[in-house]
């Protein structure tokens, strides 16, 4: 059979501009109107610093300090679970394995939790991401540990690690009770938690992605398995932890902005890797635009529909995302097998 | 001819459990080597200690009067390719897998050069396989994939290339064919070779030198008609064994019955 994805680039291409119009649309939805062509004016001359013409200072902070702030988060988050679930799936050779599998979500949760229930909300952020960063290094110096060091051991180790913390943020929820609802909206994943400023996010996720993709061509290789990997010249020892240590960063950053957005970094590899096979320089770009596609396209139908308004982002992945990927089970089950 | 490998009093296994002692061996530019042994016997043990994946628990292995850990594995990579038995990948072409020997030789932050394409096609056509270079390769056959996996090795240009029981679960025809390939392909470029192999009489006609291992030691090194012996095989299997000789080859069967 011929392969479908002669042409990366233009599959890169048209799902780039998919992402344009996505975001351009998001930016348009809100009580006041705004034309997409301001939008687009407005959102263009803040980042590229094009020519602005004239356009009242109102919509201008509606759209850039607002709306922006949001649809920009949707896709940080997105593009990064998608890239680090495309990552752990290869590494792990488990097609179950998520940017979470390593107990990041758990600890930056329990890390957020504390900071709810101490009364410190504005520390949420920041415990979370120290919380994400702390079980990373326990769960990767365990696995590290152990007699024989393997991937299923650290699969394991990440899977024990983020049991005991589910245990422990369950006790704080029994215990501070009058704070759950706002620890379980946290942990439903949400675009809107309020951030000073999100540049620090876009230089931590801009530079693991790019750090990702320097490593393309081993992530290809190491997908034929450790072994094979360490023959063909890949250093499996040194770039496998790399990434591991890269992708968790990243997924941890985002957590603690966003809370838990699930199935994002499940579904989007699968997807991708249906649509433009197993090359990872073409797998990672595309993973990142999808992801980032898929989350905007979700809070968009909050945000449209007024039956899902109350509903946090998170579920909506998870409610829509699921039959999604049944369906895309089903059809591309055939083809390779 | 050159020296290209020693191993010096060469131990392999793993923590806790030597599996070979005490091997010594030299291998010359050129040199296809079969390695004998009984099933379990740390063929492949002894092939990946010398590829480097697996630390030596005592002795050296030298590439090119270098030892083994002074390579990096990129460098190591650029010298030594290996065959395993057999390799699954889904979603990669036959062309985007065979472009993986290149890796080595790519500079990072570099993509494949001309010349790396140029090499992977000849690759490609030395085995035999450009009508599916485009296809899948998890939907080939078993045969196909190997022949890919030897495309991938070619492009590697090592100068030493393993082999691990390159034809075990193929049909008589293609393991012939299979190693016939691989020797037109590695004299030229007087690549030695060392073949994990179960049938000694594929050992006869392809080998210049075999290797014998029993019990953890070297039984016998050298040219083919001077350590298969009747009484070798018998060590090494302990099974009675009929010589055959005709003009063309030497061949092996064990005795059957009384």
């Amino acid at each position: 059979m011929k392969l479908l994805t002669t042409k990366p680039v233009l599959l890169m291409g048209s799902s780039a501009i998919l992402l344009v119009i996505t975001a351009i649309y998001l930016l348009t939805i809100g009580t006041a109107d705004i034309s997409a062509p301001t939008v687009f004016s407005i959102i263009t001359h803040k980042i590229f610093g094009m020519p602005n013409p004239d356009i009242p200072m109102p919509e201008q902070i509606i759209v850039w300090n607002f709306r922006w702030q949001r649809v920009a988060l949707a896709m940080l988050v997105g593009s990064c679970l998608a890239v680090s679930g495309t990552c752990f799936q290869t590494m792990f050779k488990n097609p179950l394995a998520d940017p979470f599998i390593l107990g990041v979500s758990s600890g930056a949760a329990l890390g957020a939790a504390i900071a709810i229930v101490s009364g410190h909300t504005e520390l949420m952020i920041i415990l979370a991401f120290i919380g994400a960063i702390l079980s990373l290094s326990i769960v990767y110096f365990l696995g590290q540990s152990f007699l024989y060091p393997s991937d299923q051991q650290l699969l394991l180790a990440g899977v024990a690690c983020g049991a005991m913390l589910n245990a422990m943020l369950s006790a704080l929820m029994a215990i501070h009770s009058q704070q759950m609802q706002m620890i379980v909206f946290w942990l439903m994943g949400s675009l809107t938690n309020y951030v000073d400023s999100l540049k620090p996010l876009v230089a931590i996720v801009g530079i693991c992605i790019i750090i990702v993709m320097v490593y393309a061509s081993d992530l290809d290789i190491i997908a034929l398995g450790d072994e094979d990997a360490k023959f063909l010249g890949v250093d499996v020892n040194k770039v496998k932890p790399l990434l591991l240590i890269v992708t968790s960063l990243m997924t941890g950053a985002c957590v603690s902005v966003s809370g838990i957005i699930g199935f994002i970094g499940l579904i989007i590899p699968h997807i991708v890797r249906k649509i433009a096979g197993s090359s990872h320089i073409v797998l990672l770009p595309l993973s990142a635009i999808f992801g980032a596609i898929f989350l905007l396209a979700a809070d968009g139908l909050t945000r449209t529909v007024p039956q899902l308004a109350s509903l946090p982002v998170g579920v909506v992945t998870a409610l829509f995302g699921g039959p999604f990927f049944f369906y895309i089970l089903r059809v591309a089950g055939r083809r390779v097998s | 001819m050159i020296s290209l490998l020693e191993a010096q009093a060469l131990s392999v296994g793993y923590e806790k459990k030597t599996i070979l002692e005490n091997i010594n061996f030299t291998i010359n530019t050129g040199d296809f080597i079969s390695v004998i042994a009984p099933n379990g016997a740390g063929k492949s043990t002894l092939l990946k200690t010398i590829a480097g994946v697996l630390a030596p628990i005592d002795g050296n292995v030298n590439i090119n009067k270098k030892p083994l850990t002074s390579y990096s594995r990129r460098e190591l990579a650029q010298q030594i390719a290996m065959v395993g038995a057999d390799t699954m990948a889904l979603g990669y072409t036959v062309q985007q897998m065979v472009l993986m020997g290149r890796f080595p030789h790519i500079r990072r932050f570099h993509g494949p050069s001309n010349k790396d394409h140029v090499l992977v096609k000849a690759a490609i056509e030395a085995v035999d396989i450009s009508n599916k270079s485009m296809c899948f390769y998890s939907e080939l056959s078993q045969g196909e994939r190997q022949k890919v996996i030897i495309a991938r090795a070619l492009v590697q240009q090592p100068q030493l290339l393993l082999l691990d029981e390159p034809t075990a679960h193929l049909d008589i025809a293609n393991q012939f064919n299979i190693l016939r390939l691989i020797k037109k392909a590695v004299v030229p470029k007087k690549v030695a070779v060392i073949a994990v192999l179960h049938d000694i009489n594929l050992a006869l006609e392809f080998s210049t030198k075999l290797l014998l291992i029993k019990n953890s030691r070297v039984l016998a090194f050298g040219e083919p008609q001077a350590v298969v012996t009747i009484d070798n095989l018998k060590q090494l299997y302990g099974l009675d064994f009929t010589l055959y000789h005709d003009a063309a080859a030497t061949y092996v069967r064990p005795k059957f019955g009384e």
